[in-house]
């Protein structure tokens, strides 16, 4: 019984991760109605720029990970300049396929310039100490990654309920044509959004590496866990991404410690599935209906 | 949802590509080489079976080699540890996964858009770690791999050594693209494309939206595992890598690249892309970097892939004829169509001779059950709240059997959202909506439908790379027996239904006045005026004794107005149709209809005669002020 509520305590803290990732993919649905299947290899690009950054080119740590987030920022810039926004009023579908292509193009990338020697130890950038709280151990990186997520999520709220981009982010998926007839430039909007997604999967990255070896896959099955969670969360609820990172988090945890990593893979695909069957808008989206 | 249109009758550039083959497999082609081909060709039957499901019914599917996997995995098993004969092996696989694929599937298809984009990646993703896990270890053996037993068949000799494992992949390859073909190209075909135009519409012309995805996935899934077959016996020896989720990514890049939704497409597309790299033995980053490019520049700028860049080619070879050789279907046997056409009419239920009784809800076109009602269509307290915001309020009004009856009103006073309710779109919050003597409050799209209510949108939602007459059947869907089994053994099969039904649907366009010069043109040719007739015949071909029309007239001019209003008169008169129509055009209304109901802010504000509703002085103000400012303006 210890070692699972030990495991679901640090399941709050990776479902937080998932719930981070899931809400970088959530913004950039909202933003621009695509689900963005290259968000995991977006995040894992920008882990190996501030790998390459602080251990190839020995720049200190925090100069690495702050060139990483330009970096990454200019990276989801630039796939929505050269992959989205070219003939990008084709329907959503292909938008989504297209995202598709970008995970294969950053996954051979990495491979290509990166591939040699992999999977890479990411140098410490945290002491492994742990604090006992309600006596659960509970790691310095659950900490920071709980920390990080409040700071992320409050940020992010004050963007949306604060500004009035942030008010325009939240609505323009559903109305484009309203948001640009009161006269938003849709294309900034857009590449904003995928900026902002940018600075999101570094720091999902950066609260991954600690405990995984950074490789080109690192990400495949993280971003299909936040998919779940961002599903499970109803798609276009930001808070509800978080709920349902922590659902996932802690179930593929309890489930990993009592069967093992595989079947816990299967437990979420089953969550998958059962969230699709019994409430396919999710716990917080609602359904729409189709204007004709 | 995919800028690629689906094609019709593509075949003979399919039977093209596998005569190539044929001709490849007589000439003495070394080993190697033959390897090489039995693989793409079973990379080619997945990639044949998978169009079905994202080329016409445009849903994405990245987990598709996954089911090649399980096929594989099965088929060996069952043979080697099993000792089942190879034919019995292959049913029971193809039967375990058609129901992991109705398992998957039935998930899948809650969501529009990426839902199976995700969980057919996501499933990919499971099978991989399943097979490499410890879990099934000792029936997939992952550790050490799974040896496929050499296969012979008579004095054939299917191992990958011998010469007929090359017959087998290209018969099944064959039979696949002959499937798939019928398939595209039936009514399931239509209701798959109709589907990826718009779930709502097709839920309104009775199609069973969900079951009919599933179907396609299911079908997709099971063409996959049949791929498993001639894939395993080529190479001998099944480890997890092989089945890897990134090749189901890479097959549907092979799809995309070929030219979705043409079935020649993806075979020309999985051909050359699993046979490149083997013949350039090279399967390195720098290729997989460049194969990335080429997917994302066809995603981009060629949506149509390889086989919109041959149709094109096809096309300046002919000097601006048709793409594709499009055999005309409609258009030589227009003639015996016709016939058809008029022995129908001379059926009571559709001939121009009144047969009918006072208060009967005849039923326009196909004979659905006559049923004795003064009132069509009842609506009693009909309430539909959405979130804080009260679109009807308690809306209670009567449509009289064979009558027009005009619901109008300022934008945003809910005509839509009524015509919404009564066809099944949407569920009124509270009240009750009875049509001919049955409550179909709590119905589903596709069961009203069938009960005889009909309708149309303010924008005609036809199929744009569908034939006019094509889209017409399509409001015939639910009004035939049918089967899938009898569509995917052909048009021979269903020829007798398939003629019944044209005849209906050339009956409909005629009744439309629509020339037949325009019956074989695709729907994203015709005027606005044109899409809206073929809308209104694609309502009444399946028969209907409601008739509900939103906006018929909007974005039309006078002359096409009148002959709406001469068309609607003439349901009315010869066939007793009962019609609800949502309008703004008051000279319109004054002109059609026997009685109007004024909705304002979701309440009914008044009712009656025309002359005297327009003239009511309530109406002058909500409606009449508001509506000449507004009229302009894309309304509800």
């Amino acid at each position: 019984m210890g070692l699972v509520g030990a495991a679901a305590v640090s399941g709050v803290a990776v479902g937080l991760v998932y719930g981070m990732l899931a809400f970088s993919i959530v913004l950039l649905f909202k933003a621009s109605g695509i689900p963005n299947f290259a968000q995991g290899n977006i995040a894992t690009f920008g882990t190996f720029i501030v790998y390459l950054l602080a251990v190839r080119s020995g720049l200190p740590m925090p100069a690495a990970i702050a060139i990483g987030f330009v970096g990454t920022a200019a990276v989801g810039v630039a796939i929505y300049l050269g992959g989205i926004l070219p003939r990008g009023e084709v329907g959503t579908l292909n938008l989504a396929i297209r995202t598709l292509a970008v995970y294969l193009l950053l996954f051979a990338l990495m491979n290509l310039l990166w591939g040699v020697g992999q999977p890479f130890a990411f140098p410490r950038f945290l002491p492994a100490a742990s604090v006992a709280i309600a006596g659960f151990s509970v790691s310095l990186l659950s900490l920071v990654t709980v920390g990080v997520a409040i700071v992320l999520g409050g940020a992010f709220w004050l963007l949306y309920s604060r500004t009035a981009t942030g008010l325009l982010l939240r609505g323009i998926a559903d109305h484009p044509e309203v948001a640009r007839l009161l006269g938003a430039d849709t294309t900034r909007l857009s590449g904003l959004a995928w900026l902002l997604a940018g600075l999101v999967a570094v720091v999902v990255g950066l609260l991954t590496v600690p405990t995984a070896l950074l490789s080109s896959d690192m990400m495949d099955s993280f971003f299909l866990y936040a998919f779940t969670a961002a599903l499970l969360g109803g798609m276009t609820s930001l808070p509800g991404a978080f709920v349902g990172g922590v659902v996932v988090g802690v179930v593929s945890n309890v489930v990993t410690v009592l069967r093992g990593q595989e079947i816990s893979i299967l437990a979420i695909f089953a969550l998958l599935i059962a969230i699709l069957l019994i409430r396919p808008d999710g716990l917080f989206g609602h359904g729409v209906v189709e204007r004709l | 949802m995919f800028a690629a249109r689906a094609r019709s009758h593509t075949l003979p550039f399919s039977l093209a590509i596998l005569a190539a083959l044929a001709l490849l497999g007589l000439l003495p082609v070394e080993p190697g080489m033959r390897y090489i081909i039995v693989l793409s060709m079973s990379w080619g039957i997945a990639a044949v079976g998978l169009d079905l499901f994202s080329g016409y019914l445009g849903l994405a599917n990245f987990g598709q080699f996954a089911f090649v996997g399980i096929g594989a995995y099965s088929i060996t098993v069952l043979r080697s540890d099993a000792h089942l004969d190879v034919v019995l092996a292959l049913l029971v696989t193809v039967a375990l996964v058609a129901v992991v694929a109705a398992i998957v599937g039935s998930a899948m298809v809650q969501l529009q858009h990426f839902g199976a984009a995700l969980t057919t990646f996501f499933f990919a993703f499971v099978l991989f770690n399943v097979l490499g896990g410890n879990t099934f270890d000792p029936i997939t053996r992952s550790a050490e791999g799974l040896p496929v037993p050499p296969l012979s068949w008579g004095p054939l000799d299917l191992s990958a050594t011998g010469q007929w494992l090359y017959w087998l992949a290209w018969a099944m390859l064959l039979a696949t693209v002959l499937l798939t073909s019928n398939y595209a190209n039936s009514r399931a075909g239509r209701a798959l494309r109709l589907i990826k135009r718009s779930e709502t519409v097709a839920g309104t012309l009775g199609v069973r939206v969900r079951l009919t995805k599933l179907t396609a996935f299911v079908f997709s899934a099971v063409v996959a595992a049949a791929a498993g077959l001639p894939l395993s016996l080529a190479i001998g020896y099944l480890a997890p890598e092989t089945f890897h989720f990134g090749n189901s990514i890479t097959l549907f890049a092979m799809l995309v690249v070929g030219g979705i939704g043409s079935i020649a497409g993806p075979l020309i597309g999985s051909l050359i892309f699993t046979a490149l790299p083997q013949l350039m033995q090279s399967t390195g980053a720098a290729e997989a970097l460049l194969f990335a490019v080429i997917f994302l520049v066809f995603v981009i700028a060629l949506p149509d892939g390889i086989f919109g860049l041959l149709e094109r080619g096809w096309r300046g070879a002919r000097g601006g004829r048709p793409p594709l050789p499009e055999p005309p279907l409609y258009s030589g046997r227009l003639g015996r169509l016709r016939r058809v056409a008029s022995r129908l009419n001379a059926t009571p239920a559709i001939s121009g001779r009144p047969t009918h009784t006072p208060g009967e809800a005849l039923a326009y076109g196909n004979p659905l059950p006559s049923v004795l009602v003064e009132d069509v269509l009842v609506a009693e307290d009909v309430t539909v709240v959405f979130g804080g915001v009260r679109a009807l309020e308690g809306v209670t009004f009567r449509v009289r059997t064979g009558t027009i009856h005009a619901l109008v009103g300022p934008n945003g006073a809910g005509k839509t959202t009524f015509l919404n309710c009564v066809s099944g779109l949407l569920r009124a919050t509270e009240g009750r909506i009875a049509v001919a003597g049955h409550d179909v409050s709590r119905s589903r799209a596709h069961l009203i439908r069938e009960w005889g209510v009909s309708r149309t949108f303010q924008n005609p939602s036809l199929v744009a790379d569908l034939s006019v007459l094509d889209n017409v059947m399509l409001g015939l869907y639910g009004s035939h027996r049918w089967s899938l089994a009898r569509d995917l053994a052909g048009a021979w099969a269903s020829r007798s239904r398939q003629r019944a039904v044209s005849g209906l649907a050339v009956s409909a366009l005629e009744q439309v006045g629509l020339p037949a010069s325009r019956w074989d043109a695709p729907a994203s040719d015709l005027s606005l005026g044109e899409q809206k007739a073929v809308d209104i015949a694609r309502a009444i071909a399946g028969g209907s004794r409601l008739l509900l029309l939103d906006e018929p007239t909007s974005g039309l001019g006078d002359q096409e107005m009148g002959r709406v209003a001469d068309l609607l008169k003439r349901l009315r008169a010869e066939h007793r149709l009962s019609i609800l129509l949502v309008a703004h055009n008051v000279g319109f209304v004054q002109d059609t209809s026997d009685t109007v109901t004024v909705l304002d802010f979701g309440r009914v504000i008044a009712e009656g005669e025309p002359d005297r509703v327009i003239a009511d002085p309530d109406v002058m103000t909500a409606y009449l002020g508001v509506a000449e400012a507004g009229a302009g303006v894309g309304a509800r």
